[in-house]
């Protein structure tokens, strides 16, 4: 995904582009498009200070309401279950996604090319609901009902695209006269795979890993529908609380989840911008 | 096997769909030479490089290397290696580690590894470089590591597609002569791809000129550029006068050739091979067709005007224009005690003459 935001940058880069900079106001414009964008998540973290029990109502800075949250009993085991699930939906959907973008990139020429390449990455554009509306469908038309299991396999589903790109990306940049050089040093096809691709490979899987894990962490949608009581992850449990009462609890929690998400996904970035100096040459 | 077919290439083709990137090609290359495909880009030459490799399977034809049959042997276990267009350096490995690749199977001691590494990175001139990135690496650091790393196990064949491509004129001129050094040291064979002509004479011991697929002549550097036995060769290898007819009278080591623009020429040269009225190229290297500013009065020689002139340095291009003659005629000259600024302006009357025996007779195309 980074790796495509790169690439129209560099495109713009190199184009002339319209020096829209000198128009007068637009300042103040990106100006306001930022607060409309982030003055709400500033005002939900701010508000997960407050030391009164009524959301709006500032009384003065604490972090009760994280000591709070931290210590439910429902949120613990809403948190494992959301680590459960994204953990196990990551490292399997990360492995699919692998196999499949090795399948794709080094396979050869096959009948259905293109047409796998597009079935692997619809989803990302199929509405989640309908995603989630036909996968309980499924499980209930089989009579399956493992309680995390279903939800995790629902999260694999999904996960599997979002870790392909960033893999298929770093396959497809990937020099394949390197591989030839280890065949020719004496390397078999598993040894060469093993010693030359994979680490070339790894900081796609990475990224690929990183982003499924923080999408199946956020799910929220395809996890209600699916996950049975029991199987209540963090985003599904947040949204319970709510409709009992707004608290600063809830800011707590979700600004936990926040930064978490963010510190994720500053890691991808880190990650896919370091193996793209990597590969120049 | 003998050392003469070291290397046997037996009609082998490769075709990619429609494309015949090889065309039923046989040669064979000796024991320890530096031996150069050379051809313009797209004729083959890479194709043939990987067959030897491995890389590509054969359409027909087969390959021997030590009298050894390859058909059915993966790359990994021919005793070949190969440094790559783009030099190939695994970029999460360290230099020493690149260059150690190879030695990964052989089971050595921690210290026996170090030690061969060691030596090859001596071998290079690189001392000291071995715990360096692969990112670190100038462009003649790359090619130097490819090269080593290549050489470690020691095998029969180092095969190597235009290892200096990527390099600057200056660095590439070094690096002829250390690549030449270093198969003189190393004593293996060298087969070696390249589209630069220069190159491969300054380099090789034997040339294989190739085009559109097909090898077309084999030959030391020398006899190759003195005695061509085909007009593209002559052309590809240096440059060169033709003078397009057909012959008049030929033997006892003596041709003549009635030219269609310039008159008759008289050869004493090679290929002597042809009968009278074949369709024949008289060639004449530039080189080899000196100025004279008065009319001679013995031997072979054409009057013409001066039509331009390059001045090189070293030495001078001059384009004389002859009459009857479409294309000038191209003469080098040495810049001796300033010989070229007395060629003259344009339009200055000068005689150019040459011996017989430097004219070539070619077959037409
Ligand atoms: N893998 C391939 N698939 C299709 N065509 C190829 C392939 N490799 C080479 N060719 C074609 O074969 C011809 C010879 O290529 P190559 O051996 O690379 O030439 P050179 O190294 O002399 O420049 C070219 O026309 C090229 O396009
Ligand atoms: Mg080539």
């Amino acid at each position: 995904m980074s790796d495509h935001m790169n690439e129209t940058k560099n495109i713009m880069k190199k184009k002339k582009i319209l020096p829209v900079g000198h128009f007068r106001g637009l300042g103040a414009w990106t100006f306001a498009f930022f607060i409309y964008l982030y003055v709400p998540i500033v005002v939900l973290v701010f508000y997960s200070f407050n030391s009164n029990r009524m959301v709006m109502n500032w009384e003065g800075f604490g972090i009760s309401w994280y000591l709070k949250a931290f210590s439910n009993n429902n949120i613990q085991q809403a948190v494992l279950n959301s680590l459960i699930v994204a953990t196990v939906a990551t490292a399997c959907a990360t492995a699919i996604a692998t196999i499949g973008a090795l399948v794709l990139a080094r396979g050869g020429s096959f009948k259905g090319k293109t047409l796998s390449l597009g079935l692997i990455t619809l989803p990302l554009m199929v509405p989640e609901i309908v995603t989630a509306v036909a996968v309980l469908i499924f499980f209930s038309s089989i009579g399956m009902n493992l309680g995390l299991g279903n939800v995790i396999i629902a999260h694999i589903t999904f996960c599997i695209p979002f870790a392909f790109m960033p893999i298929r990306a770093r396959l497809e940049g990937m020099d394949t006269t390197l591989e030839q050089a280890a065949r020719d040093l004496y390397a078999t096809e598993w040894e060469t795979f093993r010693f030359v691709t994979v680490p070339l490979l790894m900081p796609g899987i990475v990224a690929g890993a990183m982003l499924a894990f923080v999408i199946s962490l956020d799910d929220f949608i395809i996890t209600l529908m699916v996950g049975g009581a029991g199987s209540t992850t963090l985003p599904v449990y947040i949204y319970s609380m709510i409709r009992r009462g707004l608290t600063p609890e809830v800011n707590a929690i979700s600004t936990v989840l926040l930064f978490f998400s963010i510190a994720i996904v500053t890691a991808y970035w880190i990650v896919s911008k370091k193996s793209q100096t990597k590969t120049v040459h | 096997m003998s050392d003469e077919s070291f290397i046997s290439i037996k009609n082998i083709s490769k075709h990619f769909g429609d494309v015949r990137a090889c065309d039923d090609i046989t040669f064979d290359i000796r024991r320890g030479e530096f031996f150069a495909l050379l051809g313009p880009s797209g004729c083959g030459k890479t194709t043939l490089l990987r067959m030897l490799a491995g890389f590509e399977t054969p359409t027909m034809g087969e390959i021997f290397i030590d009298g050894q049959p390859m058909a059915a042997i993966p790359p990994y276990e021919r005793p070949v290696n190969m440094v790559f267009q783009s030099y190939a350096i695994f970029p999460h490995l360290s230099v020493a580690q690149n260059i150690g690749f190879g030695l990964r199977k052989d089971k050595l001691s921690k210290a026996e590894m170090d030690k061969k590494v060691d030596e090859a990175l001596d071998l290079i001139a690189m001392a000291g470089y071995g715990g360096r990135g692969a990112d670190e690496l100038s462009g003649g650091q790359r090619q130097r590591v490819a090269l080593a790393r290549a050489l470690i196990k020691k095998p029969k064949v180092l095969l190597l597609d235009e290892p200096l491509g990527a390099l600057d004129k200056k660095l590439r001129e070094q690096m002829q002569l250390e690549l030449r050094d270093l198969q003189r040291e190393v004593g293996i064979t060298f087969v070696f791809v390249t589209h630069d002509q220069e190159e491969a004479l300054t380099m090789s011991d034997r040339i294989a000129v190739m085009r559109d697929g097909k090898a077309l002549e084999i030959d030391g550097p020398v006899d190759l550029y003195e005695k061509p036995k085909t007009p593209f060769c002559a052309d590809f290898l240096g440059t060169m006068n033709f003078f397009e007819g057909s012959i008049d009278a030929i033997g006892g080591g003596e041709a003549t050739v009635k030219t269609t623009e310039v008159g008759t020429i008289k050869s004493t040269g090679p290929n002597m091979n042809f009968s009278t009225g074949d369709a024949v190229s008289a060639a004449i290297r530039p080189e080899n067709m000196k100025i004279s500013f008065d009319k001679p009065t013995s031997g072979s020689f054409m009057e013409g005007k001066v039509r331009a002139s390059a001045f090189l340095g070293d030495r001078a291009h001059v384009y004389i224009n002859v009459e009857g003659r479409k294309d000038p005629v191209l003469t080098a000259m040495q810049n001796m005690g300033g010989a070229a600024s007395r060629v003259g302006g344009d339009d200055h009357t000068v005689w150019l003459t040459w011996s017989d025996e430097s004219v070539i007779l070619l077959p037409q195309e």
